[in-house]
């Protein structure tokens, strides 16, 4: 669904990542995590086509591809259901009727019914969070790319996102692509997680085998311990 | 006692925030706000340097009653009390030295100081603080941009302590970092509150860091106090609320440190 073949990126001369490979077949949940600044993200937006790798090559064997933005990248002099008219009238070319009923199947999904005629700075943070998860929906994507989805969240409403995360994609058949560095919705989200540190990726196997490690960078970046092969923390 | 809240009450709207809340902070201690989001805590800090007013109630700080303090005495207040920004929050055109002293020369601080600062003792004080947050003198003349983001926080801190602060209140320090980043933090904030003997307030919603910092721990739910006692004490609490925090601490803990840390939560 998702290949990722032999990719790099450059910027002012430093090398973000080079030579990554990644495959991700249809129906699975792939997360990546790693240090901050270690190009997650941009590896992201390339899959996204938001930004052009310098070298190798990225296919997504859809046009279907819905983002959530790891800041929900809401307008905000929309409605919570103009929010969701928008992309249904843009990218699905529907309106009238049959949109607004989508839109308010959508809202109940993500539990923001009784919300349409709110503004985006009328309701929780959390509530955005799934906001921005509705609206990346609503077209029916086929692949999911989700930045940092539940960053800035209480624990609790992090569980909540992440639960309905895994129950969309279940509903949906969706292949997803997940960055975060919070390592509870790591394990939740993903079947298979990543570690990308130092322009490398590391393929760390499905939750448990990844808390059961050994592998040094993985085991010291998922436990946070201070010493082992990667710098980083407040250097 | 440093720190007393006495029934503090606070509503936005019809949504009440802190009802009743009482609570006291001994010198010293560091203290964990914890809390779901929108449940009082940041607007606990706030009313601590008077940036909120409560409804009722009543707040010391060093016996100063901060709910009915002048303009003049929320300021001296204010001059203890050192805030740490979850974002670095520096001055983008000012050099890292410049950013450290900015504190050092604001007419509130030398109001309450007596009198300016020499350059020399300005030098002198900020060297003190860098190299309290493990920074070399070769970064001083750097500008933010110049600087990695960890290190923008540390420069951040030394701004903080740089007047010299009784208090370290710290906004969400670890949220949306990196595990490696939050353990390097959490060194940080316990080895400075030690080192310096300062009173830390910790506005979070990390569990696991504040088990393993804290001295004592305050849980937040619409606008009571759920819980304010000790890491250990905690991990045997029935309340369900603290319950789900401390079930997700588990799988950020290595396997092997597990069994003893479920042993706690779980039984």
């Amino acid at each position: 669904m998702i290949s990722v073949q032999n990719a790099g990126k450059e910027f002012q001369g430093r090398w973000i990542f080079r030579n990554l490979t990644l495959h991700v077949n249809p129906g699975d949940s792939v997360v990546l995590i790693g240090p901050s600044g270690g190009g997650k993200s941009v590896l992201l937006k390339t899959v996204a086509g938001l930004i052009p790798p310098d070298e190798g090559t990225i296919q997504v064997s859809s046009k279907n591809v819905g983002m959530l933005f790891q800041k929900n990248a809401l307008f905000d002099s929309f409605t919570v259901e103009e929010n969701l008219l928008f992309p249904l009238r843009e990218v699905k070319k529907l309106t009238g009727q049959r949109a607004q009923e989508r839109a308010s199947r959508f809202l109940a999904q993500v539990g923001l019914d009784g919300c349409e005629k709110l503004f985006p700075d009328e309701i929780s943070g959390g509530m955005q969070k799934r906001l921005g998860i509705a609206r990346a929906l609503i077209v029916e994507p086929e692949v999911i790319l989700y930045d940092e989805p539940t960053a800035g969240l209480d624990p609790i409403t992090s569980k909540t996102i992440a639960d309905l995360i895994r129950q969309l994609m279940k509903e949906t058949q969706s292949t997803l692509l997940t960055v975060t560095n919070d390592m509870q919705r790591a394990y939740q989200i993903g079947n298979q997680i990543f570690l990308l540190a130092n322009g490398q990726l590391t393929a760390g196997g499905t939750p448990q085998e990844v808390q059961a490690t050994n592998h040094p960078e993985i085991r010291q970046f998922i436990y946070g311990l201070k010493s082992g092969p990667l710098t980083g923390g407040l250097a | 006692m440093s720190i007393r809240f006495e029934k503090i009450s606070k509503s936005f709207g019809s949504k009440c925030v802190l009802n009743q809340v009482s609570f006291e902070v001994a010198r010293g201690e560091i203290l964990f706000i914890l809390g779901r989001s929108g449940m009082g805590k940041s607007v606990t800090l706030k009313h601590m340097i008077g940036l909120l007013k409560a409804d009722s109630g009543q707040i010391f700080i060093d016996d100063q009653n901060v709910t009915q303090a002048d303009a003049n005495q929320l300021s001296q207040v204010r001059q203890k009390c050192g805030m740490v920004f979850q974002h670095p929050a520096l001055l983008d055109s000012l050099t890292v030295f410049e950013n450290i002293s900015f504190g050092l020369k604001t007419p509130q601080f030398i109001k309450i100081r007596g009198a300016p600062m020499t350059a020399a003792e300005i030098n002198t004080r900020v060297l003190e603080k860098l190299s309290l947050v493990n920074l070399s003198p070769e970064t001083l003349d750097r500008l933010p941009s110049e600087l990695s983001y960890g290190m923008q926080k540390r420069v951040s801190l030394a701004r903080t302590l740089a007047p010299n602060p009784s208090y370290l209140l710290f906004d969400e320090p670890t949220t949306g970092l990196d595990p490696i980043t939050t353990t390097a933090i959490n060194d940080l904030i316990r080895d400075l509150s030690r080192k310096l003997q300062v009173t830390s307030l910790v506005v979070s919603h990390d569990m696991a860091c504040a088990l393993k910092i804290a001295d004592r721990i305050l849980v937040l739910d619409h606008g009571k106090i759920l819980a304010h006692t000790h890491p250990a004490a905690l991990k045997k609490s029935q309340e369900p609320l603290i319950r789900d925090f401390l079930s997700e601490t588990l799988a950020l803990l290595p396997p092997e440190e597990r069994i003893e840390a479920f042993t706690e939560v779980c039984l």
